[in-house]
C-alpha cells in the first residue's frame, strides 16, 4: 500500500499534472461563467486536447474543467439571473436577489466557500468508498456485469427529464449507433455499408461533440439577437466569519446530501441543490428570508451541487459506471487513454487511481484559490456575447474532432451527429441518455454475449448468482419507481386540467 | 401551435416507420449473420433487433399518445413555454432558412478544409458564422479569426504532434 502510494505520488507530483489541473480549473470556471456553455460542453471540448497527454495528466485536466465548470455556473446565476450550468439553477433563487441589493461580491464568495467545502467532503467520500466498492466488485464475472450495467442504464430515467419515453428513444438511438462496426465474436460486418472507417465502430469524440456543441450553434441562428442582460453591481463586501458560521450547518448538510445523491447514478447536481436548499429553508431560523437574498440559501444550494462532483466519480472509478453525463464523458476519456474504469483498474493500475485521488484533492484547493483570485474576472466573462462565442466553439469542435483520428471522416460524423442532435433538441429528445447508452451499450452487449458463451446459450446464468439477483431486483425497483413517478405526473396533470375546466 | 400539438404523433410515426425500415430492410442487408451460429442470442443481429423492436414499441406508444393528447387543450404552462420560445426565436420560415444556411455553412467549412486546409477554412468560417450571428464588429472578429485557428494549428502541430490538413498549401 505505502509502496503504491509512493509510486502514485511520483506519478502525480509532476509539473505537467500540477499545471494542467490548474488550467483545467481556470477553463472550467470560465466555461461555467458563460451562459449557454455547460460544464459538459467544456469537458467535451477539452477532451481532444488530452490525447497527447499521459493518462493521469489528461484525466486531471478534465476533472479540473468539471469541478471549475460546476462552480463557475453560479457566477452568471448570481450576477445576471442566468445559471451557467443546470446545477446552478437553485443558486439563482437567493443569489440574484442578494446581488440586486448590491452584495454580489458577498454572494459570489459564499458560493465559492460552500462549493469548495462541499467539493472537499465529496472528494473524501470518493477516496474512502471507491476502493471498498471496487474490491467488492472484483468478484464480478460477465453475468454480474451485465446485471450491473442493465441497472446503470436505468440512470437514463434520471437524465431523461420530464418525458421518459423521449429519454428511452434517445437511449435506443445511442444503443443502435454503438452496434455499428465489426462484430466482436464473429468478426462479421454490422451496418458498415462498405465503409472501412466504420469497421472499428463510430468514434466517441465526434459523437460527443456533435451531440453537445453543434446543435447549440445551429439553434443559435434561429434565435433573435439577445438584448444584453443587466448585470448587478459587484459591491465590495465579503463574507464575515459570523456569516460563515451561521451558514456552516447548511453547508455541511448540503455537502452530505450532494455526496449521497452524487453516488447514486443519474441524479446529478440540480436535484441535489434543490433538496439541500429546501432542507436549509425548512430548518433555518430565517426561513422567511429565503428567496429574498438569504446567504444561507446560496450556501445550501452551492454545497448541494458541488457535493455531487467527487461522489459521481465513485460509481465511475469503482464499477466503471458513469454517475451522470459528465462522468460518462470522463469514462470515454479513460477508454481513449487505454484504461477501463472499474475493479480491474484498482487491481492493475492502482497507482494511477491514487494519483488521480491526489489530483482531485488538489483540485479543491485550486478551486478556492482560482475562485478567490479570479472572481471579478470570471464575472466579466459572463458578458461575452454569443455571436463571438459560437464561432469560436465551432472552430474548437472542428480542430478537436479532427485531432482524434486525423481523418476527415470524423468531421462528417460530427456534422451528421450535430444535425441529429439539433432535431433531437427540436423534438425535445434529451441528448444525455444517447451518450450514456452509446458508452454503456457495447459493455452491456459484450457482457451479455460473454455470459451466454460461458453458459452455452443458457439464460440461467443470469440468475445463478445472488449478486445478479440483487442487481436485477434493483433494476426492477428502479423501473417501477420511474413508472410510478410518471403515472403520478400524468395524474397530477389531468387533475390540474380538470380543475381548470 | 400545430407542431407543439402534434409533435408526439409526428415523432411516433417517424420513429415507427424508421424502426420498421431498419428491421426489415437495413438489418437484413447490412448485418452479416454467420451460418455456424447455433444460439439465437449470440447472433450479431440479435441485439440490434431487440433495440429496434423496442424502438417500434416506443414509436407506436408515442403515436397513440400523441393523437390522444392532441385533442386535449394545451395547459397554460405549455402555452406559456411556447409563447416564450416564440418571443426569442424568428418566425418558422425564417428559422428553417437559418438552419439550412447554418447546415450549408458546416458543409462548406468541411469542403474548405479539404481544399484550403484547416487554418484558412477556419478563418473564413469564423467570419461567416459571426456575421450570420448578427455580429458586425469586424475589428474584433478579424483578430479572433486569425489568432484562434493559427494558435490551434500550432498547438496541435508543435505540442500535440498532430498534423492538421493544409489543403493546396501542403
Amino acid at each position: 500500500m505505502l509502496e503504491n502510494l509512493g509510486i502514485a505520488f511520483q506519478l502525480f507530483a509532476t509539473m505537467d499534472n500540477v499545471i494542467m489541473l490548474f488550467i483545467g480549473v481556470v477553463v472550467g470556471c470560465t466555461v461555467g461563467a458563460i451562459p449557454g456553455m455547460t460544464a459538459t460542453m467544456g469537458v467535451a471540448l477539452t477532451l481532444p486536447f488530452t490525447f497527447y497527454l499521459p493518462p493521469v495528466t489528461g484525466i486531471l485536466l478534465l476533472i479540473g474543467v468539471y469541478k471549475g465548470g460546476i462552480y463557475g455556473g453560479s457566477i452568471p446565476a448570481i450576477l445576471i439571473k442566468t445559471p451557467g450550468t443546470p446545477a446552478a439553477a437553485c443558486t439563482v433563487l437567493d443569489g440574484f436577489p442578494l446581488a440586486q441589493k448590491g452584495q454580489a461580491n458577498k454572494a459570489l464568495h459564499m458560493a465559492l466557500y460552500a462549493s469548495c467545502f462541499a467539493d472537499f467532503v465529496s472528494n473524501i467520500a470518493l477516496i474512502f468508498f471507491a476502493g471498498f466498492i471496487a474490491s467488492f466488485a472484483l468478484r464480478f464475472g460477465p453475468p454480474e456485469f451485465f446485471a450491473l450495467i442493465l441497472f446503470s442504464l436505468t440512470i437514463i430515467a434520471g437524465v431523461a427529464g420530464d418525458n421518459l419515453a423521449r429519454g428511452l428513444i434517445s437511449a435506443c438511438f445511442g444503443l443502435l449507433l454503438a452496434t455499428v462496426g465489426l462484430d466482436l465474436i464473429y468478426g462479421t460486418e454490422r451496418m458498415i455499408f462498405g465503409e472501412p472507417e466504420l469497421m472499428g465502430g463510430i468514434k466517441f469524440i465526434p459523437v460527443l461533440i456533435g451531440l453537445f456543441a453543434i446543435p447549440e450553434i445551429i439553434d443559435h441562428y434561429t434565435r433573435k439577437l439577445e438584448t444584453h442582460k443587466r448585470k448587478a453591481s459587484m459591491g465590495e463586501e465579503g463574507v464575515t466569519m459570523a456569516e460563515w458560521k451561521r451558514c456552516f450547518k447548511s453547508v455541511v448538510r448540503g455537502s452530505f446530501i450532494g455526496v449521497i445523491m452524487g453516488a447514486i447514478p443519474g441524479i446529478g447536481g440540480a436535484p441535489s441543490a434543490f433538496l439541500s436548499y429546501s432542507e436549509a429553508k425548512r430548518t433555518s431560523k430565517v426561513s422567511e428570508n429565503f428567496g429574498k437574498g438569504e446567504l444561507e440559501g446560496i450556501a445550501a444550494a452551492e454545497a448541494g451541487n458541488n457535493g455531487v462532483c467527487g461522489a459521481t466519480m465513485i460509481p465511475l472509478l469503482a464499477l466503471g459506471v458513469p454517475g451522470d453525463v459528465i462522468t460518462a464523458v470522463i469514462l470515454g476519456a479513460f477508454m481513449i487513454h487505454g484504461l477501463q474504469p472499474g475493479p480491474i483498474l484498482f487491481e492493475q493500475n492502482i497507482t494511477i487511481v491514487y494519483a488521480i485521488f491526489m489530483g482531485i484533492m488538489l483540485s479543491s484547493i485550486y478551486l478556492l484559490v482560482v475562485g478567490k483570485v479570479g472572481i471579478k474576472l470570471f464575472a466579466r466573462v459572463s458578458d461575452v456575447p454569443n455571436s463571438f462565442l459560437y464561432p469560436i466553439v465551432l472552430v474548437l469542435c472542428v480542430f478537436g474532432t479532427y485531432a482524434v483520428g486525423n481523418t476527415m471522416f470524423d468531421l462528417i460524423v460530427m456534422i451528421v451527429m450535430g444535425l441529429v442532435g439539433y432535431f433531437m433538441l427540436k423534438f425535445k429528445i434529451p441528448a444525455a441518455p444517447f451518450l450514456i447508452a452509446f458508452i454503456l451499450g457495447p459493455l452491456l452487449e459484450d457482457s451479455f454475449r460473454q455470459s451466454l458463451q460461458l453458459s452455452r446459450g443458457s439464460f440461467e446464468i443470469f440468475v445463478r448468482n445472488p449478486m445478479c439477483w440483487v442487481f436485477l431486483a434493483m433494476t426492477v425497483v428502479s423501473i417501477a419507481m420511474v413508472i410510478r413517478r410518471n403515472v403520478k405526473l400524468k395524474k397530477d396533470k389531468s387533475l390540474k386540467s380538470m380543475l381548470l375546466e | 401551435m400545430f407542431f407543439a400539438r402534434y409533435s408526439d404523433a409526428i415523432l411516433g410515426a417517424v420513429l415507427s416507420a424508421g424502426a420498421l425500415f431498419m428491421l426489415f430492410v437495413i438489418v437484413p442487408i447490412s448485418v452479416q449473420v454467420p451460418k455456424s451460429n447455433k444460439v439465437l442470442a449470440l447472433s450479431p443481429d440479435f441485439w440490434i433487433k431487440i433495440i429496434l423492436w423496442f424502438m417500434l414499441f416506443l414509436g407506436a406508444q408515442l403515436l397513440y399518445q400523441g393523437f390522444k393528447t392532441a385533442k386535449e387543450q394545451l395547459d397554460d404552462e405549455e402555452i406559456e413555454t411556447i409563447e416564450e420560445t416564440r418571443a426569442h426565436s424568428h418566425s418558422m420560415g425564417h428559422s428553417i432558412l437559418m438552419v439550412l444556411i447554418a447546415t450549408a455553412n458546416l458543409f462548406v467549412y468541411f469542403f474548405l478544409i479539404d481544399w484550403f486546409g484547416m487554418v484558412i477554412a477556419s478563418f473564413v468560417s469564423v467570419i461567416t458564422f459571426a456575421l450570420l450571428c448578427g455580429e458586425r464588429r469586424i475589428k474584433i472578429i478579424l483578430p479572433i479569426a486569425v489568432i484562434l485557428p493559427t494558435g490551434l494549428y500550432y498547438f496541435f502541430l508543435k505540442v500535440a504532434h498532430i498534423p492538421m490538413p493544409l489543403g493546396i498549401f501542403e
